[in-house]
């Protein structure tokens, strides 16, 4: 049964980075995307981020019950707002506006 | 504005950002795979790519089918798409085609405004199929087959037209060629038909003019000894058609075993020496009959395929070998009867003078003396030798006839007495007369003659009695007594004089009516009896035919043309009266010396004044020396420089009352038509005797 996605519990657990990535199996922009955001924390979030890789592939029902319409797909649980990245995310500069820590 | 609504319009500009950066990363490619929410199954983008892909490669090879030519061309012509095929087609790359006005580009000069109005009814909708030339960047023309649809965009204007292509030249070309080939076999099975039909026409021609002229062809295979015969060669030996014979010796073996050897001989000589073989010869028939025919073959070396053949004719010469037997038989009656009438002309001369001067010599002796007796019978000698002479000009067709309408049945009927006497008690008479026969136009003494010397013949042929048949009836002769002799078709008076008797050999029916040929014992006939029959019917335009058997008897069937004028009345034979004298003046015209000095004497011992002359003119000289003098011109109808018939015109002239006697021996076919003389001619015949002189000369002064 997967968690239901939602800020508000996570809110006050941590100010960790929190990050979900969904993709669809070793598809080629799936593949860039987990690349990316792996390098990406590994840059700016070293020791402060947690990643889910979730494949929709495999769970294909996380798809419907967390709203999500293309992979690959970054969402930043936390810190709030939440926000999504679609895309390879082979764009850094634009990933990294997005989490808000440019 | 409430906190709640301004979260909700936050809420929602932030989900349109979220779909805008969605739809970005679509477009840039940067997606997998789309989650449809109402569904569990993903569709993933990279399979989507690669059905998508697969369905661009598919296109893209539908758009490189080879030989279909596709292209797109916008409002303004320009190519806006165009396939592999196009390119190879018009000989050009992509990049020199896009962008370019197509008409301009790739039509012929001739064609291009004409396809440019074309192209603006396509974009109005006229959307047929149609040809037209293109040109290539070479210079080359292709015909291409275009059929085009219009391309709209969403909201259903027209952006364009896709066109797709085939070129047809080469199958055009074809199809030309099919059709001039189609055309030219059309026209070839017309001709052959054409002259099929004219070898069937032309063999049936053919046949029917081998069959007409009772002809056939063989043919004959060398090599094989194969016999081929058409189909008139079979009636040419009397065989049906499927009895024609297969083989060149089955062939020889229908020839008459007498001409077997010379046929064999000729036909192997033609062969060896490369002549014509030309040879008549005799066949027999199955019925045992033999037919003459002739053959002509030639040797033909110069046949493509296959070894020498002969090819030769038959031909049923039997009628022309008839025809030329009779007409070396008319040829050799003509030949003796000129013979025998020129000999007759000058006995009858001689024999006038003879009876003449032996007459006077007579009168000189007493009724008592032992040489008038003497005498007698030198007169009677001479008298058969008249009788003779008569009979030859009779055969020689030189004597004069006198012809009138004739019943032939009285004629036998006034015969029949003397007849029966004549062929005595032993032979039956028997008269076989049709009533209603026609009358004939015939000389009655001559046919009386005819008749007679028939009974003679037939009684001769049954010496030991028998049944002589006289027989008379009314026939048409046509075409078809072809055989038997030529006949001038038309209606005829038969006479039939049928014995019972011993019949007579081809050869004695051959000669038969030839002078002096006779198969009675020397003395008892002279031979002239039926050559006399035959001069008297040829003369009178008639046929004799002969139908004799051997040991069963001999029929003549004398045929003469029936009188078709009226108006002649029968002539009876003139009674003997007693002689005439008379006072009147006579112009004798004679140019036989003899005759005429004979002639003067006998007139003048019976009292006539008496003037002569040889000739026709010293005749007229002496005419007009005693203008009036004479009453009458006894003169020779026959003589130099003119003729008597021709003298008494010219006399009669001068004195319209002047009566005239002729005297002939024998008329010529030059003055008088026929021979025949009008019967209203006073005419006295050669030799004469006095009393007949006398008797004539007193008849035409007295105007009988």
């Amino acid at each position: 049964m997967p968690k239901p996605l939602s800020p508000a519990p996570l809110q006050n657990v941590t100010h960790r980075l929190r990050l979900r990535l969904y993709v669809s199996g070793d598809a080629p922009n799936s593949l860039s995307a987990i690349a990316n955001v792996k390098a990406i924390c590994a840059d700016h979030f070293a020791l402060r981020h947690d990643l889910e890789i979730v494949d929709l592939l495999v769970q294909p029902l996380r798809a419907m019950v967390d709203g999500i319409i293309v992979t690959p797909t970054l969402v930043k649980l936390f810190p709030l707002p939440v926000q999504r990245i679609v895309g390879n995310l082979n764009d850094t500069t634009k990933v990294l506006v997005a989490l808000g820590d440019a | 504005m409430t906190t709640s609504e301004a979260a909700q319009i936050a809420q929602l500009t932030q989900q349109l950002a979220e779909a805008e950066a969605t739809i970005a990363a679509l477009l840039s490619g940067q997606i997998d795979a789309v989650f449809d929410a109402k569904s569990q199954t993903p569709v993933l983008l990279a399979k989507a790519q690669d059905a998508l892909r697969q369905e661009r490669d598919r296109a893209q090879r539908y758009l490189d089918t080879p030989e279909v030519i596709l292209l797109a061309l916008d409002l303004d012509r320009c190519i806006t798409l165009v396939n592999r095929y196009a390119c190879t087609i018009l000989e050009r790359s992509a990049d020199e085609l896009i962008g370019r006005d197509f008409a301009d580009l790739c039509l012929p000069d001739r064609i291009r405004d004409g396809m440019k109005e074309k192209f603006n009814q396509l974009l109005a909708g006229h959307l047929t199929v149609h040809e037209n030339a293109i040109l290539t960047k070479t210079g080359d023309e292709r015909l291409i087959e275009w059929r085009n649809t219009l391309m709209r965009n969403d909201d259903g204007e027209v952006t364009g037209v896709l066109s797709s292509g085939n070129d047809i030249t080469e199958r055009r070309e074809v199809e030309i060629a099919l059709q001039v080939s189609t055309a030219q076999l059309v026209e070839r099975t017309k001709t052959l038909e054409e002259h099929a039909t004219a070898l069937r026409r032309n063999e049936e021609r053919k046949t029917y003019a081998l069959g007409a002229a009772h002809m056939g062809l063989w043919e004959l295979d060398t090599a094989t000894g194969a016999l081929t015969w058409s189909a008139t060669m079979a009636p040419v030996f009397g065989l049906q058609p499927e009895q024609a014979p297969a083989t060149i010796e089955e062939f020889i073996q229908l020839i008459h075993p007498d001409d077997r050897h010379m046929v064999e001989t000729s036909l192997s000589q033609a062969g060896q020496t490369g002549t014509d073989f030309r040879e008549e010869f005799r066949v027999v028939w199955p019925d045992g009959s033999t037919h003459w025919i002739v053959g002509r073959a030639r040797m033909l070396t110069g046949i493509a395929a296959g070894s020498p053949h002969w090819l030769g004719i038959g031909m049923d010469i039997d009628e022309r070998k008839l025809l030329e037997a009779q007409f070396r038989q008319a040829q050799k009656m003509e030949a003796v009867g000129q013979l025998a009438g020129g000999v007759a002309h000058d006995f009858n001369n001689l024999l006038t003078s003879i009876l003449g001067y032996t007459g006077f010599v007579m009168d000189t002796f007493g009724p008592q003396d032992r040489r008038r007796a003497d005498l007698d019978e030198v007169v009677k000698a001479g008298q058969r030798a008249a009788g003779l002479t008569r009979q030859l000009l009779a055969f020689s067709r030189k004597q004069v006839l006198q012809p009138t309408r004739l019943d032939m049945n009285g004629l036998v009927t006034g015969m029949q007495k003397m007849l029966g006497r004549l062929i005595g008690e032993q032979i039956e008479l028997v008269p076989n007369l049709a009533p209603g026969l026609d009358a004939v136009r015939a000389d009655s003494g001559q046919l009386e003659q005819v008749l007679m010397n028939l009974a003679v013949n037939a009684r001769d042929a049954m010496p030991s009695g028998g049944r002589l048949t006289i027989q008379t009836a009314n026939v048409e002769l046509d075409q078809s007594f072809l055989h038997e002799a030529v006949v001038i078709p038309g209606p005829y008076v038969m006479l039939a004089v049928s014995d019972t008797g011993v019949g007579m050999s081809e050869a004695t029916k051959n000669r038969l009516f030839e002078p002096f040929f006779t198969t009675k014992e020397p003395g008892r006939g002279t031979g002239l009896g039926l050559a006399t029959v035959y001069g008297i019917v040829k003369q009178s335009g008639g046929f004799v035919w002969v139908y004799t058997e051997l040991g069963k008897g001999t029929a003549f069937k004398v045929y003469l043309p029936r009188a078709t004028d009226v108006g002649d009345v029968v002539e009876q034979s003139v009674p003997d009266r007693a002689p005439a004298a008379g006072t009147e003046t006579v112009l004798v015209v004679e140019d036989e010396t003899a005759v005429r000095l004979l002639t003067c004497r006998i007139l003048e011992d019976a009292n006539y004044r008496v003037f002569d002359a040889p000739n026709p003119q010293q005749a007229e000289a002496l005419f007009d020396k005693h203008p009036g003098e004479f009453h009458v011109l006894v003169t020779d109808v026959v003589m130099p420089g003119s003729t008597g018939p021709k003298l008494f015109e010219r006399l009669v002239r001068r004195q319209p009352n002047l009566k005239v006697l002729y005297v002939s021996g024998y008329t010529n076919t030059a003055i008088i038509e026929d021979g025949e003389i009008d019967p209203a001619m006073e005419l006295l015949q050669k030799p004469f005797s006095a009393n007949a002189l006398k008797r004539r000369v007193r008849e035409v002064l007295d105007g009988q």
